[in-house]
């Protein structure tokens, strides 16, 4: 398993253990958000889903 | 009562009497004497009624009847089921709720985080869904 970051715009993480930090994490001056350690899991990054539209003339 | 403790228990409704001015609360503290009173009073009452007994036993069984109902329902079981039906059923979602995530897929369906995975790489190999990042 590589070590390296995930960056993600929306993810889903089913795990064994979540453990939410209360404090905030100032990320940069202007953006604050949140920490949560995670145990045994998969991490799912969001996606959008849609059918193929089938052409029917043919 | 002795003295001193007769002076404790006045510093005790000095300060509750404070709290009730500035936080706008009625708070009681109850003497020792009180507390029994109220102890025997509720003992003598549950003795005298055996229907109030059996109503409040009643109520809890069922409390604790609905808490565990609600626990079980809060509950997702995540399953795996046959893969041609799953993949349907998935193309079936997909097709119902188009622009839908999948965490909204796994949720609702109630199936197996990679196995989902795997039928929508399946179904996108085939040409019946396509998907799009998050933006």
């Amino acid at each position: 398993l590589s070590s390296d970051e995930i960056r993600f715009r929306a993810a889903t993480v089913y795990a064994k253990k979540i453990v939410i930090s209360p404090k905030l994490v100032a990320f940069t001056s202007a953006h604050r958000g949140q920490m949560a350690k995670l145990d045994e899991g998969i991490l799912i990054i969001e996606q959008e889903w849609f059918p193929v539209k089938k052409d029917k003339t043919n | 009562m002795s003295e001193l403790e007769h002076n404790d228990m006045e510093k005790k409704e000095k300060a509750s009497s404070i709290t009730v001015e500035n936080v706008n609360v009625r708070t009681y503290t109850l003497s020792p004497e009180m507390r029994q009173d109220i102890k025997e009073s509720i003992i003598h009452t549950l003795h005298s009624d055996p229907e109030l007994v059996r109503e409040i036993f009643q109520a809890v069984v069922q409390i604790k009847n609905e808490s565990h109902e609600i626990k079980q329902k809060e509950e997702i079981e995540l399953k795996r089921i046959e893969k041609a039906e799953a993949k349907k059923l998935i193309h079936a979602f997909i097709e119902s709720n188009p622009g839908c995530k999948t965490s909204d897929i796994i949720v609702r369906l109630e199936l197996d985080p990679p196995f989902v995975m795997e039928i929508l790489k399946e179904l996108k190999e085939e040409d019946l869904v396509q998907s799009k990042n998050i933006v």
